[in-house]
């Protein structure tokens, strides 16, 4: 398992662009709504396939997505930086 | 999964940017104002510059920009927000001030105001974000509408010998030779999106340097307006705005 | 030390004693020289100078300035006072201070460059949309130009409100002996102002309150505001209403001109006297109800067609019967025609036949 993401409920619309755009095809329209009426959008992956890549997130108008990912840690063993290089907000989505 | 992501040795690539408020906002589901509120936000977390920046909110569907934004902010009337950020730069030069407008503010009751914040060489960021419609007021014909479009104050298809030719607002603005940076991106896909970023950040930059008026015109979409599906927005931006609107750079900075 | 100065250099001189830090204008005769003075004094003193695209440009910059928490001024004249409202409404319905100096001119559309009193009603009732005033000053000589402009300056930051200084073009054109006050320090920045969020929450300056019901509390905040303003800041130049049966009532230029036509009166023996209100906003109504009780008529002279005239009659209700001779046009009223209406005065015809 590489990558997993999160949506947060009082965020999402369910405009679904995420969906359209995970290249795995794992976000999907959930049968649950929001207390606005969202049909919410769901991560739905038994087979671990997501990889963190956070297209998602990247077209996400709401900024609704977490994106989480395994991160190798470097062999020039700079300890603990590598991990947080790719932190929050503070990076480029990859 | 079964257990939390950070937990199972995960980390957390991507969450919302600090200097966006934790309020849902009252976009339409799949309006790309979202992703440029996000954008620039981002930019203004990867810069350090949240507590130095004074953002200007238009009218338009973006009226309650505040509201998403944890910075100081204004509320301009419509089209005279690069006005009233100048007023607000000229006083606080130190600050970082940023305009955020859409196509019935800037280039329409606001077409002076741009220009000559342009003529003066305001050091100022302007997000243009240009969707070929008023959104906030229901889909009325803009400006940057285009040959044929259907709005509401266009029912038939804009017919370009009663109502007029599009804009280009970035080639025109690019004649200005107090702008600096003026450049014309896209929001349409994930590529695109990243480049928009990118020159958002530029644009601030360009600020922070005081080489004169940076622009970037976003081209976005207004499903509810358009009558589509978010997703076919996205779409119509790619197939319909990019051969009147070219994407690129219309004017970069010249250094000293 | 007194010294030989035009109105509109007056004013503007004043504005930068008073601590004035931004100036956003637009060249309108017959104002210019108050924009060409700040164009080379702020820039002395490190200050902002920006000559707008427009009287729009020019009032929307005052806005962000404002919205910053400095002394910020603009000047223009009747129709770009027209073009003003829009941006004048904002900063009312926003409670941040800014100075507006009017130099009035003939009217209505391009007018003329000539002196009238055209915006008395554009100005005293607000102008712009919604439920708001202004404060409004109203000099009658260079001197009084000069301190009603500081004053203005003090009012605006007390109350953050618009205070507009309502003279017209004689007045910024003369040029009369009159002093300067000293140099004032430029103001520290008010916690509510944007200067970036450092250290502190955002600070927000907006004048939308799309729930109705907000809406109407920040209205009611404003008529609050504007009561204090009406309880303390009334000013008003009574000259021979001690004895006098009949009140001429005028401000600024006109008022002036009414001073030499009653001194002239009094000299033939007619009870006349002279209301001339400093404050137009908030106007000093119990002043003249009380005045109106006790005189015989009333007449109110001005440099238009009778605007100042509706406030006035409401006010005195019946109490005094009220006349009107007025000029226009840019038409200046000379005092030979303000005593020849004074004669005409019913009240006063026995004494005059007599």
């Amino acid at each position: 398992m590489t990558g997993y993401v999160t949506i947060d409920e009082s965020l999402c619309k369910g405009c679904a662009l995420c969906v359209t755009v995970c290249p795995k095809g794992l976000l999907q329209l959930a049968r649950r709504f929001t207390s606005k009426g969202y049909q919410l959008v769901e991560l739905i992956d038994p087979a671990s396939a997501c990889t963190g890549c956070a297209i998602c997130a990247t077209l996400c108008p709401e900024a609704a997505l977490r994106v989480y990912r395994t991160v190798k840690k470097s062999l020039s063993l700079r300890s603990g930086q590598e991990s947080l290089s790719l932190r929050s907000g503070q990076g480029d989505l990859r | 999964m079964m257990i939390a992501p950070i937990e199972a040795g995960m980390t957390l690539v991507y969450q919302r940017p600090d200097t966006l408020t934790p309020v849902p906002t009252h976009y339409c589901p799949g309006c790309t104002h979202g992703i440029a509120h996000r954008l620039v936000a981002e930019v203004i977390d990867e810069l350090g510059v949240r507590e130095q920046t004074i953002g200007v909110a238009p009218v338009g569907c973006s009226v309650f920009a505040y509201r998403y934004f944890n910075c100081d902010f204004a509320q301009a009337a419509h089209g005279r927000a690069p006005a009233m950020a100048t007023g607000l730069k000229r006083v606080n030069p130190d600050q970082l001030v940023f305009t955020y407008q859409g196509d019935g503010d800037l280039a329409s009751i606001g077409m002076a105001e741009i220009i000559h914040a342009a003529a003066r060489g305001e050091n100022l960021t302007v997000i243009f974000v240009n969707n070929a419609i008023y959104g906030m007021t229901g889909g009325q014909m803009a400006p940057t509408t285009l040959a044929g479009q259907r709005t509401t104050s266009s029912p038939s298809g804009r017919d370009l010998t009663t109502q007029g030719y599009p804009l280009k607002i970035s080639e025109l603005l690019s004649q200005i030779d107090g702008a600096a940076y003026v450049v014309r991106r896209s929001l349409h896909d994930v590529a695109n999106i990243k480049r928009a970023k990118k020159a958002i950040r530029i644009a601030f930059e360009v600020q922070q340097r005081g080489l004169g008026l940076s622009l970037v015109e976003l081209l976005s979409s207004c499903p509810t307006n358009w009558r589509m599906t978010p997703e076919a927005a996205l779409a119509w931006i790619k197939d319909e705005m990019l051969p009147v609107y070219p994407l690129g750079d219309f004017k970069l900075p010249m250094e000293a | 030390m007194k010294e030989l100065l035009r109105g509109n250099v007056a004013f503007a001189e004043a504005a930068v004693r008073a601590g004035c830090e931004a100036y956003f204008g637009y060249p309108i005769t017959p104002q210019n020289e108050a924009l060409e003075h700040l164009a080379q004094r702020m820039p002395e003193l490190g200050r902002v100078f920006v000559q707008a695209e427009s009287e729009v440009a020019a009032i929307n910059m005052v806005y962000g300035a404002a919205c910053a928490g400095v002394r910020v001024m603009t000047s223009s004249s009747s129709p770009g006072m027209s073009l003003m409202m829009e941006g004048l409404s904002y900063l009312a319905g926003s409670d941040v201070p800014a100075v507006v100096v009017d130099i009035m001119r003939g009217g209505p559309g391009l007018g003329n460059i000539a002196p009238a009193q055209s915006d008395y009603q554009q100005v005293v009732k607000g102008g712009g949309h919604g439920d708001y005033k202004l404060l409004v000053l109203a000099p009658a000589t260079v001197q009084e130009l000069i301190d009603l402009t500081v004053l203005a300056f003090d009012l605006a930051e007390r109350y953050r409100c618009v205070a507009v200084v309502l003279a017209d073009g004689s007045l910024g054109q003369m040029m009369e002996p009159a002093e300067l006050p000293p140099m004032q320090p430029l103001r520290p920045r008010p916690s509510w102002a944007l200067t970036g969020a450092k250290g502190r929450p955002p600070n927000l300056i907006t004048s939308i309150h799309l729930d109705p019901e907000e809406e109407e509390r920040f209205n009611h905040h404003l008529q609050a505001k504007y009561a204090e303003i009406k309880a303390h800041e009334v000013r008003l130049v009574e000259d021979r209403l001690d004895d006098a049966r009949l009140a001429v009532v005028a401000f600024g230029t006109a008022g002036r001109l009414a001073q030499t036509a009653i001194k002239a009166a009094r000299a033939e023996g007619l009870a006349v006297g002279l209301f001339r209100p400093l404050t137009l906003y908030p106007f000093p109504e119990a002043q003249l109800r009380r005045l109106a009780e006790r005189v015989e008529a009333v007449l109110v002279v001005e440099m238009n067609t009778g605007q100042m005239l509706e406030d006035v009659e409401r006010i005195v209700g019946g109490r005094a019967p009220v006349s009107f001779f007025g000029r226009t046009g840019g038409v200046m009223p000379l005092p030979e025609e303000i005593l020849s209406a004074i004669h005409r005065c019913p009240q006063l015809c026995q004494e005059v036949a007599r």
